[in-house]
């Protein structure tokens, strides 16, 4: 199989070294079948072991591995090395996240988002095991079933100007994960997660300008989740407004 | 439990929404009467502009107008503070969402003292 070079970019930055990051230049050769993610790889084991960045799967399914390539949040290993052909391929650090090390951001906010919107089933009582499974009919998971699909590889947080002007916005993978738990049959725990993505860091501080949704690797529209929240908070506002003791 | 900032913010949304579906479906609608079908001689109606006709047909014409044009208006400082926001003009968004909602008011406020003079029998409404 014929072999090509490319010029990969990447952004060094030590903490403990330098002041500032700085980009470095690597020269990879490539096969059709390569992937930036292949390519890091390579650079790591041939060229610079200091480099640094996340990877596991290799296959679009962990999440690790996303980065700003070429100016756009993408999965490294979902990014085809020939599609750069005759062009230097930069790779960033995912933007609005502070960074580790070269390649590695902080994920803390992120993942104390994500725990605060509690992804997991609530019931208000829980039916003991011999009770059987909560069933749920195709169309009832029809509801949600992309949001499940989110790897929580924050490209969406790094590609949304909202997120980056205010930190405590709440952000769109977590918001997508909270709407597809209140969209949920099984689910009791509207009331709980109602006030979270209802603050007005939450759903309210987005501006739908929808770059979430076009980087997500893995279809989930979590735009659409946001506005569908928006119209579940103002039909709940509106119904307490008209019904005060009755409405939630 | 929604918080009450929040549930207010909810309600005001709404109805930005609402703006929005207005600006989207009956703004066209208006612009072309007005602005296209009336200049260019195709309004049909022989002795009155298209707004005198839908104002002195019925009160639902009024509040057709008012409901457009209103709605319209709220959709757009709503817009215009979250383009302030995607601008990053944080420090200055609040005097200039003051300065926005204030035209906006005054607009609305224009509208319905213009539809009143227009239509005064809308006051006399039942």
């Amino acid at each position: 199989m014929s072999q090509d070079i490319a010029t990969i970019r990447v952004t060094r930055y030590r903490p403990e070294k330098d002041g500032k990051p700085f980009f470095q230049d690597y020269k990879v050769p490539y096969r059709k079948d390569m992937v930036v993610l292949d390519a890091l790889n390579y650079i790591k084991a041939n060229l610079d072991g200091t480099l640094t960045y996340r990877w596991s799967c290799r296959m679009g399914v962990c999440g690790s591995c996303g980065a700003n390539v070429d100016g756009v949040p993408k999965l490294t290993c979902a990014s085809f090395l020939h599609e750069f052909k005759g062009r230097t391929i930069k790779v960033e650090p995912l933007t609005h996240f502070s960074v580790i090390k070269d390649l590695v951001v902080n994920m803390d906010d992120f993942m104390h988002k994500l725990v605060e919107i509690k992804p997991w089933i609530i019931k208000e009582k829980e039916s003991p095991p011999e009770e059987g499974e909560y069933r749920q009919s195709a169309e009832e998971l029809e509801r949600y079933a992309q949001f499940s699909s989110c790897i929580n590889c924050m490209l969406c947080y790094s590609a949304c100007p909202v997120y980056g002007l205010n930190e405590k916005f709440l952000g769109p993978a977590a918001i997508a994960l909270a709407y597809r738990y209140i969209e949920d049959s099984r689910d009791e725990g509207k009331d709980v997660r109602f006030p979270i993505v209802h603050e007005l860091e939450g759903v309210w501080e987005c501006t739908l300008v929808g770059e979430c949704s076009v980087v997500c690797p893995k279809g989930v529209d979590p735009m659409l989740a946001i506005q569908k929240t928006k119209i579940l908070g103002a039909t709940n506002a509106l119904k307490s407004l008209v019904m005060p003791r009755g409405g939630k | 439990m929604m918080p009450k900032v929040a549930r207010l913010h909810a309600i005001l949304w709404g109805v930005f929404s609402m703006g929005g579906f207005i600006a989207a479906f009956l703004l066209p609608v208006l612009i072309y009467l007005v602005g296209i079908a009336y200049p260019l001689g195709l309004w049909p109606m022989a002795g009155g502009d298209p707004t005198s006709a839908i104002l002195s047909h019925h009160h639902i014409g009024t509040l057709f107008l008012f409901v457009t044009v209103a709605g319209s208006l709220y959709h757009g400082i709503f817009r215009f503070q979250s383009t302030l926001t995607e601008l990053g003009l944080a420090p200055a968004k609040r005097a200039l969402e003051a300065i926005g909602y204030l035209i906006i008011i005054l607009g609305i406020l224009a509208v319905a003292y213009y539809l009143l003079l227009l239509n005064p029998s809308v006051l006399s409404l039942p």
